[in-house]
C-alpha cells in the first residue's frame, strides 16, 4: 500500500504524468490509429468484389482533379495534335505557328526523321493527358520520351511534367482495369466451384475456415506488426521510468526517506504501469476492429464472444508484459557478461521454439501432442503465437485465462525476485 | 551560530560494532567499536575515508557486511527509542537533489504528499516558517534544471525540513558555497539542531567546530578518534600554545614564525595578526620560549590553549604525509 501511495503520489506530478504516462498512451492511440487506418484500407481492398472494383475504377475515371489543375477544365482533352518538326538551314523549327512548346506538351525526340517517324503507340500513351506531341530531334520540353539510345528514357524537368505523367498513367490504368475486372470474375467463379475452404490439421480441435479467415489472417499480421511495435516501445518505456529516477539523482534521499523497499516497489509499479499502458493503448481499441470484422466477415473470428476476446486481448498485453520486463531485467542484469545479448533475445528464442512445439502438435494427433498443446498455449512467452492466432485456430477460453494468469504470475515473480538487484542497479547507477 | 548548550538535552545515541561495510571486494569502512551521544555529531576525513559510506549505512541504503549499527533517540527523560530511517530520518545528499524537469513547486508537493499526506503541507504555517527561512520561496516556480547547487541543496534541505525528522544527515552540505552561503546555512542548520540532532559531514573545520558537540574523524574507513571536540583536538595534537605579540613589539612575526619552521619542522606553526600559533605533540613551552629569547634577544611568553579542530586536523595531516614519506623513503631504500 505504501509502494502504491508513492506510485500515486508520482503519478500526481503533471509533469511525471504527462512523460510517464500521457505521451505513452497518445504514442500507444497514434499507433492504433495508423493500424486502424492502414487494416481498413487493406480490408477494403481485399473484400472488393469484380462489380464494385469496376464502379471504383469509374469513379476514379471521373477523378478530374489533376486535370483541372494542369489544364483549369475537368473536360476530356481531345486527341492531341502532333507537331512533327522539320530541319532547315538556321536548325530545326516547328512546322507551323500554332506549334509552339508549351509546359503541358509532351516531346518525343527521335534519331530518325521526324517525318517518317511512327508516333501511334506514343500518341496512345499520352492520350487524355496532353494538347500537343512534338516529334524532334533537338527540341526541348517539360516532358521528354528520349528515342535517341539503345533504349527509351523519359525524363521530366518540371512540376507539370510530373502532372502530366501521372495524368497520362491514370488515363492508361483506366484502360487495363477490364483486363483486371475479367480475372477477378475468373476468381470468383474458382471459388464458389471450391466452395468452403477447411483445414483440419489432426492435432487441432476445430478446423481453420481458409475461405472466411483470410480476413481475419490480413488483420492478424496486422496486430503482430502492432504487437511488436507496442512490445520494442514498452520496452523503452520500462527504460525511461528507470533511467528518469538514475539521471536526476533524486533517488538516494527518497530512499532514505520512504524505505528501500517501498520506493524500489514504487518504481517497479510505475515502470510496470506504463509498459501496461503502451501495450493497452495500442492494443483494447483493436478489440473494436475485431469486433467490426467479425460482424463483416461472416464470422471469420473465431472467438467472437465479447468475455473471449477480452481474455485474448488480456492475455495480448500481460504476456507482452512479461516478455518486456523479463527481456528488460535480463538485459540489464547481464550487461556486463560476454553474452548478454543472448539474454536479450532468450524470451524470443523461446517464443519461436513454442511457436515451432506448437505448430508440430497440430501436425501430429494424438492425446500426448494434444496436452503438450495445451500446455504450449497456456505458458507465457511459450504460447504467444497461439494466443495472437487464437481467432483463427479458436483457443479454449480457459487456456486464454490460464495463460493471461500465468503470465500476471511471472511477472510478480520476476517483479519480487529482482527487487534486491534493482536497488543495486539504481545505486550502482 | 553556536548552540544552546543545555543539560539533560534528547539527543541520539549511536553505537556500532565489528561494523564492516564494503563495495564487492573493497572494504569502505571498518569499525571496531563506536559508541556516541550528541546533538550534534560531524564527521571528517579525508576524501575516500568512508564518510558518506557511513551514512548510507546509518540510512540502511548500504547493508553492512557484518556488525550492527544502531541509533536511538535519547528523549530528555533518559527513555530511549530506535531511530527508523523512514520514521525519523531526513538526508541532504551531495548533490542535492532536485528532479530537473519539474518545478519546485511540484517536487516540494510531491515531498509533501508523501510524507505529510498533504501536498500543501509547505503553505502551512510550520511548512512556510521552514520554505522561508530557507529561502525556497523564491525558487518554487523554477525547474530544477535551473537552480544552481547551493539552490538545489537548500530545496532538498528545506523537504528534509518539511518531514520534521528526529536526525538529519547532511553529505558535505557546505561544499560548492561561498563563505557568506555557507554561514548561512550554518545558522540554518544551528537553528534547526534546537528541534532534532544533525549529523554532518563536511570538509569544514570551521563551520563543524562551532556547530558539532561530539565529531568523529575517519581514516581508511576506519575510525581515527571520535567523541567531544576536546577528545578529538586533544587526540590528533596534544595541544597548541599561543604567542601574542605586543603591539610596540621590536619583534619580527614573521622571522618568528621562520624561526620555529625551521627548528621544529615537526610542528604546526601559523600566525593570525599578532598571535602566532604552535600546534603539536609533546611542545615544551619553556624550551620554545628558551629558543625565541635567545635568537630574538627579547622576552615572550606562551599561552597554551586547547588546540582548534582545524589546526588539530592540520597538524595530524601534516604528521600523515611525513610519515608517508618516510614510508616511500624506507621502501624505496
Amino acid at each position: 500500500m505504501r509502494s502504491l501511495h508513492i506510485a500515486l503520489a508520482f503519478i500526481r506530478v503533471p509533469r511525471l504524468f504527462v512523460s510517464l504516462f500521457l505521451w505513452p498512451l497518445l504514442v500507444g492511440l497514434l499507433i492504433v490509429v495508423v493500424q486502424t487506418v492502414f487494416s481498413g484500407g487493406v480490408l477494403k481492398v481485399y473484400d472488393e468484389d469484380s462489380s464494385s472494383f469496376r464502379k471504383r475504377m469509374d469513379r476514379e475515371s471521373q477523378n478530374v482533379f489533376l486535370r483541372e489543375l494542369l489544364y483549369g477544365t475537368d473536360a476530356k482533352l481531345p486527341a492531341a495534335q502532333i507537331c512533327r518538326w522539320q530541319m532547315t538551314p538556321n536548325g530545326e523549327v516547328p512546322p507551323s505557328a500554332d506549334c509552339g512548346i508549351n509546359q503541358t506538351d509532351v516531346v518525343v525526340k527521335v534519331a530518325v526523321d521526324p517525318a517518317a517517324f511512327d508516333i501511334a503507340e506514343y500518341q496512345h500513351v499520352f492520350e487524355g493527358a496532353t494538347h500537343r506531341i512534338h516529334i524532334c530531334r533537338t527540341c526541348h520540353g517539360s516532358l521528354e520520351a528520349d528515342l535517341t539510345g539503345d533504349k527509351p528514357v523519359t525524363n521530366i524537368y518540371t512540376l507539370t511534367g510530373i502532372g502530366v505523367t501521372f495524368l497520362s498513367d491514370s488515363e492508361r490504368f483506366s484502360d487495363i482495369s477490364g483486363h483486371l475486372v475479367a480475372a477477378m470474375d475468373a476468381q470468383q467463379k474458382l471459388e464458389e466451384l471450391e466452395g468452403v475452404v477447411l483445414l483440419k490439421p489432426p492435432g487441432l480441435r476445430g478446423s481453420i475456415n481458409l475461405t472466411t479467415s483470410k480476413n481475419s489472417m490480413i488483420l492478424i499480421m496486422n496486430v503482430a506488426v502492432i504487437v511488436i511495435v507496442a512490445a520494442w516501445l514498452a520496452l523503452k518505456a520500462h527504460r525511461r521510468v528507470l533511467d528518469y529516477f538514475v539521471k536526476n539523482e533524486a533517488l538516494l534521499p527518497l530512499v532514505a526517506a520512504c524505505g528501500k523497499n517501498a520506493i524500489y516497489k514504487a518504481l517497479w509499479i510505475l515502470s510496470l504501469s506504463r509498459v501496461t499502458l503502451f501495450l493497452i493503448s495500442a492494443i483494447v481499441p483493436l478489440y473494436l476492429i475485431f469486433v467490426a470484422a467479425g460482424k463483416t466477415s461472416g464470422g471469420a473470428i473465431s472467438i467472437a464472444g465479447k468475455q473471449s476476446l477480452l481474455l485474448w486481448m488480456a492475455c495480448i498485453i500481460f504476456g507482452l508484459s512479461t516478455v518486456t520486463i523479463v527481456v528488460s531485467v535480463a538485459d540489464l542484469k547481464q550487461r556486463y557478461s560476454f553474452g548478454s545479448i543472448l539474454y536479450r533475445i532468450g524470451p524470443f528464442v523461446a517464443w519461436v521454439v513454442g511457436t515451432s512445439i506448437w505448430i508440430a502438435t497440430l501436425l501430429i494427433p494424438g492425446t500426448t501432442s494434444a496436452i503438450i498443446q495445451k500446455l504450449i498455449v497456456a505458458t507465457p512467452i511459450l504460447g504467444l503465437s497461439p494466443i495472437i492466432l487464437a481467432p483463427i485456430v479458436a483457443v479454449e477460453p480457459t487456456l486464454l485465462g490460464a495463460h493471461a494468469l500465468m503470465a500476471i504470475m511471472l511477472t510478480l515473480v520476476v517483479m519480487s525476485r529482482n527487487t534486491n538487484w534493482f536497488a543495486a542497479h539504481l545505486e550502482e547507477l | 551560530m553556536t548552540l544552546p548548550q543545555e543539560k539533560n538535552r534528547a539527543g541520539i545515541e549511536l553505537h556500532a560494532k565489528n561494523l564492516q561495510v564494503a563495495y564487492k571486494d573493497f572494504i569502505a569502512l571498518n569499525i571496531q567499536e563506536l559508541s556516541l551521544e550528541g546533538r550534534v555529531i560531524a564527521i571528517i576525513g579525508h576524501n575516500g575515508s568512508g564518510k558518506s559510506t557511513l551514512i548510507k549505512t546509518m540510512l540502511q541504503l548500504l547493508a553492512p557486511r557484518r556488525g550492527s549499527i544502531n541509533l536511538k533517540w535519547r528523549h530528555v527523560n533518559g527513555s530511549r527509542e530506535l531511530l527508523v530511517p523512514e520514521e525519523h530520518m531526513a538526508f541532504s545528499p551531495e548533490n542535492g537533489a532536485v528532479f530537473a524537469d519539474i518545478t519546485v513547486r511540484n517536487y516540494v508537493e510531491l515531498w509533501c504528499r508523501i510524507k505529510q499526506g498533504n501536498p500543501n503541507y509547505y503553505k502551512t504555517n510550520t511548512g512556510a516558517g521552514v520554505i522561508e527561512r530557507l529561502h525556497v520561496d523564491s525558487l518554487l516556480n523554477k525547474l530544477g534544471r535551473e537552480l544552481s547547487k547551493g539552490q538545489r541543496r537548500r530545496v532538498q534541505i528545506a523537504v528534509g525540513f518539511l518531514t520534521r525528522p528526529r536526525l538529519f544527515l547532511f553529505d558535505e552540505p557546505f561544499d560548492g558555497l561561498d563563505v557568506q552561503q555557507a554561514n548561512e546555512l550554518g545558522q540554518v542548520m544551528a537553528d534547526a539542531a534546537k528541534d532534532m540532532a544533525l549529523f554532518v559531514s563536511s570538509h569544514r573545520m570551521d563551520v563543524v567546530e562551532r556547530l558539532s558537540d561530539q565529531v568523529i574523524v575517519l581514516k581508511q574507513g576506519s575510525i581515527l578518534t571520535a567523541g567531544s571536540l576536546e577528545k578529538v583536538c586533544a587526540d590528533l595534537c596534544d595541544r597548541s600554545l599561543v604567542l601574542t605579540l605586543p603591539e610596540q613589539s621590536h619583534l619580527h612575526i614573521e622571522e618568528i614564525v621562520q624561526t620555529l619552521r625551521q627548528k621544529y619542522p615537526e610542528i604546526l606553526v601559523h600566525h593570525l595578526g599578532s598571535q602566532i600559533v604552535i600546534t603539536g605533540t609533546a611542545l615544551n613551552s619553556q624550551h620554545l620560549t628558551a629558543t625565541l629569547n635567545q635568537h630574538n634577544g627579547g622576552t615572550v611568553h606562551f599561552e597554551e590553549v586547547r588546540p582548534s579542530l582545524i589546526d588539530a586536523m592540520n597538524f595530524h595531516l601534516k604528521q600523515f604525509a611525513s610519515e608517508e614519506a618516510a614510508r616511500k623513503v624506507s621502501v624505496n631504500c
